[in-house]
């Protein structure tokens, strides 16, 4: 007998409240860059991605999805990672058994509910994201962040400035705290760190970390002020209290590790992503997650199309 | 306001909505006060004619019919008066539409991209309604979407002769329930059937207007809805999450527009205008079958953009408060557009602009 919704609602409702408050949260993300070769209209994400992997529960709040800016070694037109091709593939996600946001591909455009657009001036350049929890960055606390340029040969040549800035408040004086820190990037080079002192926490008090904020220049950018956010990936995490343990799981391809998440999904409160929040968080015990299948919906096998889709999961850990 | 906490009362979505036209002008204007240009929009467009009450929180703005972003720009300048005929005005003299707070609806820009003459990133249109309205057991909404026509003006030097590529669209309405909380009932991607160029079929035309539009005189014919752009009730059912044993609480629709070949082919050159989203171009209408008033949503054939006040090329402002419309009521909207030099355009210039506006909101149907 099929359940009724109100009832279903009820046990989802009683389910999120058995998890306790946290003693403290960190963000997490998952992203996976999903590879169409114009050989299959369909295809699957990496089934070890959107997964708990530790052992306290997490809870995602937003997905969000972009193209992965590409060289168009095809001459593709419109050129491969072209960033409205969003609107040409389709996605659906499956945990226990159930589909959403439908049995069927929802083009990725379509998965749009959040206002994200940043000004003109900065909208090429900037991924913003506003934590829903907190986190502590503890005195003598700091921050490790790296970095590393897109493999691309079609960017312009030249060293990029890519900043990462954390904001907050003092959780005893309340007063703002800004910690940013910048590192010159080129393709080619090997990730590079960012320097540790610019996040460290030498007060006497307790930081709040409430968003964070990157930015990617262009190598020209007196003359093009306006920055290319897709050129660059990164990792983050705490080092000090909390878990010491990077906020981003991604894909491992067999040959080389490639763990830092495109800087378009680093948005999920201003950017150019797509940005879909949730209507309802969604709790993953350890082990647990959701899998997910994308199409191209404009396929068209006599005239095949390469493009890499990225796929991401946002949202916390709530270590009890 | 009234009956939000009587449970007996059900939301159902509502618009009102009107089309008028100003002139280009060949010359810049040198008098700023007689600068502007009045259009009246009619007074029967946004009168109640149903026995619920209305309330209109969102009054939306944007250029209709045009293939060329240059007719939006200058609306941010437009100037607005609402009022009850013989009984209330809602200011003295015109409002100045820049000086009130826009809701925040825009894509990302595109004008540092790669392709920064596209007419927006992802082509999205979306109403999130104010109440989500509840649709019951078997209930279907329909909801048709009109084609367009592609080649606008064929032999305008700027865009190039000839046939233009295809567009899409997908169509979504968003409900609550099932294992995640939500759900999209889905009509999945359709070419957007192409009207013939100057064969009148609604809302087609021969140039970067809606002709027909400026007469008031014409409405959608029997070929303005092909099966491409309905949202068709067997659809609507297969997309059942609840199981069809409750009513289904619909909070809004999305219209996903791929125009990405349009775009691309039209503008070939360094000079040729930005591309309007089509939304401007598509109409729509919608209402329930087994809903809780039967009645259209708007009067047929709304442009898309003026029924998306939440994703979309119109320019969306909140209302304060919201105005309700008890039944019989109507209201008055006046606007004045500057008189705007667009540059030497010779096929454009005699031809006239359309302007949309629209106040969106809910009726309050008595259960």
């Amino acid at each position: 007998m099929s359940m009724n919704p109100q009832e279903l609602e009820n046990i989802l409702r009683l389910a999120n409240k058995n998890i306790s408050e946290g003693v403290f949260y960190e963000p997490r993300m998952y992203f996976d860059i999903v590879n169409f070769t114009g050989q299959n209209q369909r295809e699957f994400g990496n089934p070890s991605i959107f997964r708990n992997g530790e052992k306290y529960p997490v809870r995602i709040t937003h997905l969000c999805f972009a193209m992965r800016e590409q060289d168009n070694v095809n001459q593709q037109d419109p050129v491969a990672g072209d960033e409205r091709m969003v609107a040409r593939y389709g996605l659906r996600i499956r945990q226990h058994d159930s589909y959403y946001m439908n049995v069927d591909f929802a083009p990725l455009a379509i998965w749009q509910n959040c206002h994200t657009a940043p000004v003109q001036s900065i909208s090429q350049g900037q991924s913003t994201w506003k934590f829903d929890k907190p986190f502590i960055l503890s005195s003598r606390d700091t921050m490790a962040v790296e970095g590393i340029l897109e493999p691309l040969t079609q960017l312009t040549p030249g060293p990029r400035r890519v900043t990462v800035a954390f904001t907050g408040y003092g959780l005893l004086s309340k007063r703002p705290y800004f910690r940013s820190g910048f590192r010159n990037l080129d393709v080619g080079q090997p990730s590079q760190g960012f320097p540790a002192d610019n996040y460290r926490n030498d007060g006497a008090e307790p930081i709040a970390i409430t968003e964070m904020t990157v930015f990617c220049a262009n190598p020209d950018q007196y003359q093009n002020p306006a920055g290319d956010i897709r050129a660059v990936r990164l990792r983050v995490r705490q080092v000090g209290n909390g878990t010491n343990q990077w906020w981003v799981n991604g894909p491992v391809p067999p040959v080389t590790a490639n763990p830092w998440a495109p800087g378009t999904v680093w948005g999920p409160t201003t950017g150019r992503a797509v940005v879909h929040k949730l209507p309802r968080e969604m709790s993953w015990e350890p082990n647990e997650g959701f899998s997910i299948e994308l199409a191209n919906l404009a396929y068209d096998p006599l005239v095949p199309r390469q493009d890499q889709v990225v796929i991401s999961a946002l949202g916390y850990i709530v270590v009890t | 306001m009234r009956f939000r906490d009587k449970k007996d009362i059900l939301f159902e979505p509502r618009a009102y909505w009107d089309v008028g036209t100003f002139q280009r002008v060949d010359n810049i204007p040198t008098d700023q006060d007689s600068s502007y240009q009045e259009i009246t929009f009619n007074k029967d467009s946004f009168r109640n004619i149903s026995r619920n009450p209305v309330q209109l929180t969102k009054l939306n703005l944007c250029s209709i019919g045009a293939a060329t972003q240059d007719a939006l720009d200058i609306l941010g300048m437009a100037q607005f008066v609402i009022s009850a005929p013989n009984r209330q005005s809602w200011s003295f003299s015109p409002l100045d539409a820049s000086t009130w707070k826009q809701d925040p609806k825009a894509e990302p820009s595109m004008l540092y991209s790669e392709s920064p003459k596209a007419s927006g990133l992802w082509g999205l249109s979306r109403w999130n309604f104010d109440h989500p309205f509840m649709l019951p057991r078997n209930g279907v909404v329909q909801f048709d979407v009109s084609g367009v026509q592609y080649a606008v003006n064929p032999g305008d030097p700027e865009t190039g002769p000839g046939e233009i590529g295809n567009a899409y669209y997908t169509f979504a309405f968003m409900e609550r329930g099932g294992l995640f909380g939500g759900n999209a009932r889905l009509r999945q991607r359709q070419t957007i059937f192409q009207n013939t160029p100057g064969g009148g079929v609604w809302p087609a035309g021969n140039g970067p207007v809606f002709p027909l539009y400026q007469g008031k005189v014409s409405g959608p014919t029997v070929n303005t809805w092909s099966p491409a752009g309905v949202f068709r009730s067997k659809t609507w059912r297969e997309n059942e999450v609840t199981e069809g044993q409750m009513s289904s609480a619909i909070e809004g629709f999305q219209v996903l527009v791929d125009q990405i070949t349009t775009d691309d082919e039209a503008t070939v050159g360094p000079n040729t205008p930005t591309r309007a989203p089509m939304s401007s171009r598509l109409i729509c209408r919608a209402r329930t079958t087994a809903g809780p008033s039967g009645e259209w949503w708007w009067r047929e054939g709304a442009p898309l953009c003026l029924v998306s006040p939440d994703a979309g090329p119109a320019i969306t402002y909140k209302l304060p408060e919201a105005i309700t419309l008890e039944p019989g009521d109507q209201l008055q909207i006046q606007c004045f557009v500057p008189r705007v030099y667009f540059g030497q355009a010779p096929d454009y210039s005699t031809l006239p602009f359309n302007v949309g506006v629209s106040l969106t909101g809910f009726a309050e149907v008595s259960g």
